[in-house]
């Protein structure tokens, strides 16, 4: 199997006491698209910025294509352009007064300059679902929730990566642009064999993008395999707990068309 | 009657296109949900109705919030209204711990709850963040302080955009319990969420929106 990305007993602490992280150990295989889920506070957060080196492991190692990876400052440019990062927080990750262009722009420069081969932004933004020129004249606060994300999206895809960690990148689309996005990572995987590490908390690509799913819970992985297998026949009881829940709100989604109110 | 509007509309600045909305009654102890795909003006509206400084033009019909016509809500209505934004959980004062914070809260209100702390259980908070500050507790965390902070006023109306995107499934659960048990307790939900898993937990009604 050809390993992309691979924790070996990583461990987090943060004010030397609170354990954060908890040996963990997992392998993102190349083409693959796996997701990481857990409680909120389980540490999902933590674990992707120690893979994209936005915080140290108090122990353990990073490998990504077999070498050692350190924090942000010891990574080579074409380590940190394979390895990119989709924030939680879109409203904090781009700056409100920039235009989409200008965001894409950087990206590109950064290759340009380093003389590695990028996507050019018209292209990025239409694998992100937001095709149009005019769109990269727009100013970012003119954007929702969601078109900044696919901004993101598209941010991300300009330096050619191997691998895109999305932390929880659809909790502010809609069930049709979220379906969307599903999409596009799924097509990103099979044309151009983009690998996926996916923090989410959506059923809808459990069921339908992941191939492979970690479990995290305080801080450290109470199972991993298959999708099917994991969604089936969850092992631990919190994974098990995980899935009542999941189907407690799910099992709610259909609203009954009486209280459906159409706009007038 | 806490929020009723009537052929509202509003635009931002410098746009052509108005957002229509649907026709909206909000009573006590009930909760609205707003749906729509991604850009068909559902903050907007929350903006327009419920920011001071909405950069756009708003037109209406009628447009009465807790009785009173938009043009004149003015500050009374602090104490009436709590507003949750998108991604509330950046608005959390980065250099106070969520226990300070909580405390600043309460001296703000007028008639706080007695004990906030009361809720960490409900919302599934252990009590040992208090003494942490927000960049030291996770996402979802953050968004249930958010959450509690709203309600350390005792709101009349609780406007809510998107207060499910972070959490995870089982945190879902406890903050549909959550929203129901302040809605048992006479609170008026105005909530704007994509989730139709979770609104269908709270909602009496649910408006979905079209784009324009």
């Amino acid at each position: 199997m050809n390993i992309l990305l691979e924790a070996v007993g990583l461990n987090k602490k943060f004010n030397g006491n609170t354990t954060v992280l908890n040996n963990v150990c997992l392998k993102i295989r190349r083409g693959g698209i796996a997701a990481l889920i857990g409680e909120s506070g389980g540490g999902k957060t933590t674990l992707c910025r120690v893979f994209t080196g936005l915080e140290k492991a108090s122990s353990g190692k990073v490998l990504f294509k077999g070498k050692e990876l350190g924090t942000l400052r010891g990574r080579s440019f074409d380590d940190c352009a394979s390895l990119q990062y989709i924030f939680q927080d879109p409203y904090a990750a781009l700056e409100e007064e920039s235009t989409v262009s200008s965001v894409l722009q950087e990206p590109v420069n950064m290759c340009s300059r380093r003389g590695r081969d990028y996507m050019p932004p018209q292209e990025a933004l239409t694998w992100a679902g937001l095709a149009g020129a005019a769109f990269l004249g727009r100013k970012i606060k003119t954007l929702s929730g969601g078109q900044r994300q696919r901004v993101s999206l598209a941010r991300s895809l300009i330096t050619r990566p191997d691998l895109i960690i999305a932390d929880e990148c659809t909790a502010m689309l809609d069930a049709q642009a979220a379906a969307e996005i599903g999409r596009i990572f799924k097509k990103l995987n099979q044309k151009l064999g983009l690998s996926f590490l996916i923090v989410t908390h959506d059923a809808q690509f459990l069921y339908q993008v992941v191939d492979y799913i970690y479990v995290l819970h305080e801080g450290a992985i109470v199972e991993a395999g298959p999708k099917d297998r994991v969604l089936n026949i969850p092992s631990a009881g919190y994974t098990r707990e995980y899935m009542e829940s999941m189907w407690e709100i799910e099992g709610g989604g259909l609203i009954e068309q009486d209280h459906l109110c159409q706009p007038q | 009657m806490i929020v009723e509007l009537r052929k509202f509309k509003a635009r931002h600045g410098g746009q052509a296109a108005w957002f229509n909305y649907p026709d909206l009654e909000l009573e006590q102890g009930q909760c609205v949900v707003l749906m729509g795909k991604t850009g068909c003006g559902k903050t907007t509206l929350l903006n327009a109705l419920f920011q001071y400084s909405f950069p756009g033009e708003v037109d209406y019909e009628k447009a009465e919030i807790l009785g009173v016509d938009w043009r004149d809500r003015g500050k009374n209505s602090y104490g009436l209204v709590s507003y949750m934004p998108q991604y509330a959980q950046s608005g959390l004062n980065p250099s106070l711990t969520v226990g300070e914070q909580i405390d600043l809260v309460r001296r703000c209100c007028f008639h706080p709850v007695e004990n906030p702390y009361a809720y960490f259980e409900e919302l599934g908070l252990k009590k040992d963040i208090t003494e942490r500050y927000p960049f030291e507790i996770s996402g979802g965390m953050k968004q249930r302080v958010a959450l509690l902070l709203g309600f350390i006023k005792k709101p009349a109306l609780f406007v809510l955009d998107e207060p499910s995107s972070a959490l995870d499934y089982i945190t879902l659960v406890k903050t549909v319990n959550f929203l129901k048990r302040r809605k048992e307790e006479s609170c008026a939900i105005l909530m704007v969420s994509h989730h139709s898993g979770f609104a269908a937990g709270i909602a009496d009604k649910v408006k979905v929106l079209r784009e324009g």
